[in-house]
């Protein structure tokens, strides 16, 4: 007989799809964590801080997507941690996708914007919008998908950005500011984005 | 509460405890559709959620497998106002269970808290079917996180205030109100007119049975 716990666990699915003038170059797909974070903003988004007039815990919605040079998972150290990548992405590469307790992506870069260490100036984009409507593929499904074009990330100095590591993040999130926090997290074996490729992101979210 | 459990539910008669189940429940289809659609957005800029609607309901029913006073509650006059076999789910009666049926789509059995018929309510759907979870005069505590992953709802209710009696079959006797399930529901769904919502939890306990002076006081814990 099936065992249904008494706890709502939340199961994922990323998907990212490098492509050069439509032709996938590389692929990276796998599971990943939903955060400490990421259970209290469920916890939160499902309540009311007051009746009569109701008013809502929380209110804000899964919206952004945002990538980073950090992780444990980077291949190119050598890469990410020399000009023009660091500085201004200085950092280490300790964060892993098992630890429930990381908060925001370890060293975030830019989806367009200056080339300016971090904090980075006004006017950079740290974050991607994701597309709407969500898709679900079955009711408690949900599936965040987001293009990164080839002009996004990898512009200007930045030829080649050795990415190892997303994070998920809610309206909450400013998109001019570099550390959001974030409710789920992955890690992945580099991608070397450059002006030739965009990516693609699915990342899934399933209601257990 | 007891571990491996996360619904408490006591009742006390003049202050005495004369029953407690403390269970587990399962969260529905309904409701793991209801977290993934409130993840999201309809449209961005500006940002449309899919959905809207927080936890704030609860029912309570005399159905699934616990209910261990079926004789009772298969007789008039329950049974003339709450027949069974009336839910969607077609259920021939105590089928229901928390621990392999998510697919609950509503009580299996629901009794009605305020009431003005005494004839087959679920077909007259005039009854209040649900009420909003406790809240104390002081608004600021209604919501509960004992952790921050927890959200905890508290319920109390005496019977004078709800739960529906039909009449006692002879006028005399006082009835009793055989309770064995009970249910979560969001703000979109009706109190009145609509006994079958689904709720986004579903429990099933060994029966409670109620009378005009049991309170009775639930706890429910929803862990993320």
């Amino acid at each position: 007989m099936p065992h249904f716990t008494d706890t709502i666990e939340i199961k994922q699915n990323l998907s990212l799809i490098m492509r050069e003038r439509g032709k996938i170059v590389a692929r990276r797909e796998g599971h990943n964590i939903w955060l400490d974070i990421g259970k209290q903003y469920i916890a939160e988004l499902m309540t009311w801080l007051t009746i009569g007039p109701d008013v809502a815990e929380r209110s804000d919605r899964i919206k952004y997507m945002g990538f980073g040079v950090g992780g444990t998972r980077q291949l190119s150290p050598a890469v990410a941690n020399a000009p023009p990548i660091s500085p201004p992405y200085v950092g280490t590469n300790a964060q892993t996708d098992v630890d429930p307790t990381v908060s925001v992506l370890e060293r975030p870069v830019r989806i367009s914007g200056s080339s300016s260490a971090y904090p980075g100036l006004a006017g950079d984009v740290w974050v991607g919008t994701i597309q709407a409507p969500v898709v679900h593929s079955i009711p408690s499904e949900s599936t965040f998908r987001r293009l990164f074009a080839q002009t996004e990330i990898s512009y200007g100095g930045f030829s080649s950005v050795p990415l190892s590591e997303i994070g998920l993040f809610t309206s909450a999130a400013n998109p001019e500011n570099y550390k959001n926090l974030m409710v789920a997290y992955d890690t992945f074996d580099t991608l070397s984005k450059t002006g030739a490729f965009d990516i693609e992101v699915a990342w899934t979210i399933r209601v257990t | 509460m007891r571990e491996g459990t996360n619904v408490r539910i006591e009742a006390r008669e003049r202050g005495k405890l004369v029953a407690l189940r403390e269970v587990h429940n399962v969260w529905t289809k309904e409701g793991r559709k209801y977290i993934a659609e409130m993840m999201s957005l309809l449209s961005v800029d500006p940002d449309v959620p899919e959905r809207d609607d927080r936890i704030q309901y609860i029912g309570f029913g005399m159905g699934g497998y616990k209910q261990n006073q079926r004789a009772m509650a298969l007789s008039p006059p329950l049974s003339t106002v709450y027949p069974l076999g009336s839910t969607p789910h077609g259920s021939t009666g105590f089928t229901f269970r928390h621990d392999f049926m998510p697919t609950i789509t509503s009580l299996e059995l629901p009794v009605g808290m305020v009431a003005t018929s005494a004839a087959d309510v679920y077909s007259s759907g005039t009854a209040t079917w649900r009420l909003r979870v406790f809240n104390s005069s002081d608004n600021s505590s209604w919501a509960v996180h004992p952790l921050p992953n927890v959200y905890r709802f508290e319920f109390r209710a005496r019977l004078g205030t709800a739960f529906i009696f039909p009449p006692p079959p002879t006028g005399n006797e006082y009835p009793f109100m055989p309770l064995s399930e009970a249910g979560l529901y969001t703000s979109s769904a009706l109190t009145t007119a609509r006994p079958f919502e689904p709720p986004v939890a579903y429990v099933n306990f060994d029966t409670i049975q109620m009378s005009e002076d049991t309170d009775l006081f639930v706890i429910w814990d929803v862990t993320i």
